[in-house]
């Protein structure tokens, strides 16, 4: 009797913990799956009217009955990942990122994963690692609480294929910035910048130097060649259905930039120049 | 018998059942060598006498107050004065309906939003026709005539269905879809009338509040500074984006003061449908604080100042073992000085906060600024509180991207001694770069 009482007070003085605990939450679309199908897998946050501003964690599945077919992280509730949703490794999805300002909901998407069924299982799908912090400027965790999700592979189950939503909207407009750190690049000027989109998530980003630079695939922070800043710089990115956005940043030094255009007049003139010297001789 | 009964009790509660003991209604002025009572609120009030002790004072708020049996305290100074927060509104317009989302209120010293109404009108001003919503942050309006300006209001209610708190008007004109001919669009606006039969499409967000007197309002979109604008002289400013995208977005507004102070965010999540105008108004920017001492004597002064709407009611809190609230009107500039005897407050770390009021609006409660009482005067260094407190690691007085991303160069990695030296100066210092150092970055966040 005693030792019940101990466990019944135990149980509710965890009550409180538990009950205002932030909730991370998987939810799955279909959970019985064909063979050789597609399934949704929904990562969603319950702050339980707190104010969260970085969350970290992982997805754990298993590897020899799911592949990763996509990761969408457009329109999250998080602002700048610092770990985009990606497999790590197999079967093992991880994340982490902030959201200045902080967020607050019972029901707030992070992400979503679509997986592809390869064999018959019963198979548990679970949130390993999870973090939450309070938006309070200390750096205090929550308390988390997860849940784990069954879903069901097998031949007897209707097929089901994921169809990318069709997105037309390019990436949202983005401010890209440079950068210097004593640490970073050996001191020298680097880039960074970071695109959102609201429909099918950033596919990837491009940058050229000067109007008549090309593009390169780059990732932030991205060493910039010409540490002048004398050039205009170009950032484009482009989402998972190709629509792209340019964000671009003036010359942070014009007067290199001047010279630059100064150099390149002269050179023009004194060509115009030897031209009609030229065409002045052959004419004459 | 009677004095075990006695014994046994805490002096606390000897003291509560005192003082509920008596039913007397006092209305009246008290005055001491060392302090005065003007106007007291009496509702129920009375003093007491024992032997040793005596009281001149209201009591009041059994709920939310100083008292109690375990550990007694009692509230100095008057009735506190709960308000709940305004709602920040927005409203955008669809086909024969509105969609209207707000903030929620928070409710302070013993008020507690448990529901909303939305009122409705074709007046701009009202009168409003009311309809209950329950404890809810969106609402949709249907049944609209489509051309007509809507004009709405939400009201937080307390648990008995008392109004605490009104938000700012928003308004919305509904409107049939555009067809392939062409014709009218959603449309929705912050002000003004309808009139004809046309709405004039209109799209994309319109945010208006109040800062400070010809201050800058920065306004960041998932944090990056979108935009910014200037106030008016009045202290009201109003922006407009463009070229949203359908989908959830946090937006977050602060201020900046006439020395370069700025105030803590504002921050709202807000779903966005493209195409269609929708309005947040009644954005009020906290007030921004400062402090003249990083350490006070016990016993002196200390200056906490700052700036908000012009004219506006300032309530000043200086947080201890026991909270002090300080009423000061801001001057014709929004700047306000209050300078806070410390011989009330203990030895060892304080802070203080501010808040504004105007015209039956209130602006949330800004950052807490700390200071130290103790044994020496120590001056606040000078300009340092223009910077971010934490998270700034490239020391350009701003957390944005670029400190993200050195962070970010830094995360789960050995640190170098010149980045520890950073680390432990704006971030937590425990000399590692982890979740922790950037959710310390993500509340300094400055875009």
């Amino acid at each position: 009797m005693k030792k019940i009482s101990i466990l019944i007070i135990g149980l509710l003085s965890l009550a409180p913990m538990i009950s205002f605990a932030t909730t991370f939450v998987l939810d799955a679309v279909p959970r019985k799956i064909g063979l050789d199908s597609d399934v949704e897998l929904y990562v969603h946050i319950n702050t339980r009217g707190k104010t969260l501003n970085a969350v970290s964690g992982k997805v754990v599945f298993p590897a020899d009955v799911f592949d990763v077919k996509e990761i969408q992280s457009g329109n999250s509730k998080i602002n700048f990942w610092i770990q985009n949703p990606s497999e790590t490794s197999p079967g093992e999805i991880s994340f982490s990122g902030i959201t200045p300002g902080g967020f607050s909901g019972p029901d707030e998407n992070l992400f979503y994963v679509i997986l592809h069924t390869k064999r018959e299982a019963d198979s548990i799908v679970r949130l390993s690692d999870v973090q939450a912090f309070i938006n309070d400027g200390k750096g205090t965790e929550d308390t988390v609480t997860t849940s784990a999700l069954e879903l069901q592979v097998s031949g007897s189950f209707a097929s089901s294929t994921f169809n990318m939503p069709k997105d037309t909207q390019p990436p949202e407009n983005f401010r890209p910035a440079v950068g210097k750190d004593p640490d970073i690049y050996g001191g020298k000027y680097f880039l960074v910048f970071v695109a959102e989109d609201k429909g099918s998530g950033i596919g990837g980003y491009e940058v050229k130097e000067g109007f008549w630079g090309a593009y390169t695939t780059a990732t932030s922070p991205y060493l910039l060649s010409d540490q002048s800043l004398g050039t205009r710089i170009y950032i484009k990115a482009t989402d998972k259905a190709g629509n792209g956005r340019v964000a671009m940043l003036d010359a942070q030094n014009p007067n290199n930039q001047f010279t630059r255009y100064l150099i390149f007049a002269i050179l023009l003139i004194t060509c115009i120049f030897l031209f009609t010297k030229i065409w002045s001789r052959f004419t004459r | 018998m009677k004095h075990r009964f006695f014994d046994t009790f805490h002096p606390g509660l000897l003291l509560v059942v005192f003082l509920f003991s008596f039913t007397h209604v006092f209305a009246d002025e008290f005055t001491s060598s060392s302090f005065r009572v003007l106007d007291p609120v009496m509702a129920p009030s009375g003093f007491s006498t024992s032997t040793g002790f005596q009281l001149w004072s209201t009591i009041s708020e059994i709920a939310v107050g100083t008292s109690s049996i375990t550990s007694f305290q009692l509230g100095g100074g008057f009735l506190r004065y709960p308000f709940a927060s305004t709602p920040v509104v927005s409203a955008t317009a669809g086909n024969a309906q509105v969609a209207l989302s707000w903030t929620a209120s928070t409710g302070y010293l013993g008020w507690t939003a448990t529901g909303y109404s939305v009122g409705q009108s074709t007046t701009s001003g009202g009168p409003y026709s009311y309809s209950a919503l329950g404890n809810v942050l969106s609402s949709t309006r249907t049944g609209l005539s489509n051309g007509t300006t809507y004009y709405f209001v939400i009201v937080v209610k307390d648990i008995f269905g008392n109004f605490i708190a009104t938000s700012t008007q928003v308004s919305g004109a509904p409107s049939a879809p555009a067809s392939s001919g062409g014709g009218g669009s959603s449309g929705a606006t912050g002000g003004g009338g309808g009139g004809g039969g046309v709405v004039i499409s209109e799209s994309g967000l319109k945010l208006s509040g109040r800062a400070y007197p010809l201050s800058k309002v920065s306004v960041l979109k998932d944090g990056q500074l979108e935009l910014t604008t200037i106030a008016g002289p009045d202290s009201k400013f109003e922006t407009k984006l463009n070229n949203l995208s359908t989908g959830n977005y946090t937006f977050s507004v602060y201020g900046e003061d006439k020395d370069g102070r700025r105030s803590a965010p504002f921050t709202f999540p807000l779903y966005i449908t493209s195409g269609s105008a929708t309005t947040i108004s009644g954005i009020f920017i906290a007030p921004t604080l400062a402090v003249d001492k990083s350490e006070v004597k016990r016993g002196d002064n200390i200056a906490i100042f700052g700036q908000s709407v012009q004219s506006s009611d300032i309530v000043i809190s200086v947080n201890s073992a026991q909270e002090f609230f300080i009423n000061k009107k801001a001057d014709s500039d929004g700047v306000y000085l209050f300078n806070f005897d410390t011989s009330v407050l203990d030895l060892g770390r304080h802070s203080t906060k501010s808040k504004s009021s105007v015209e039956g609006e209130i602006s949330p409660f800004g950052d807490a600024v700390g200071f130290a009482v103790g044994t020496k005067n120590v001056a606040f260094a000078g300009g340092s509180e223009k910077c971010p407190l934490k998270g700034d690691l490239n020391g350009d007085c701003k957390v944005n991207l670029v400190d993200f991303s050195i962070a970010a160069f830094w995360y789960k990695k050995t640190l170098s001694p010149t980045f520890k030296a950073v680390e432990l100066k704006n971030l937590n210092g425990d000399g590692q770069i982890s979740l922790v150092d950037f959710s310390i970055m993500a509340y300094y966040w400055t875009g």
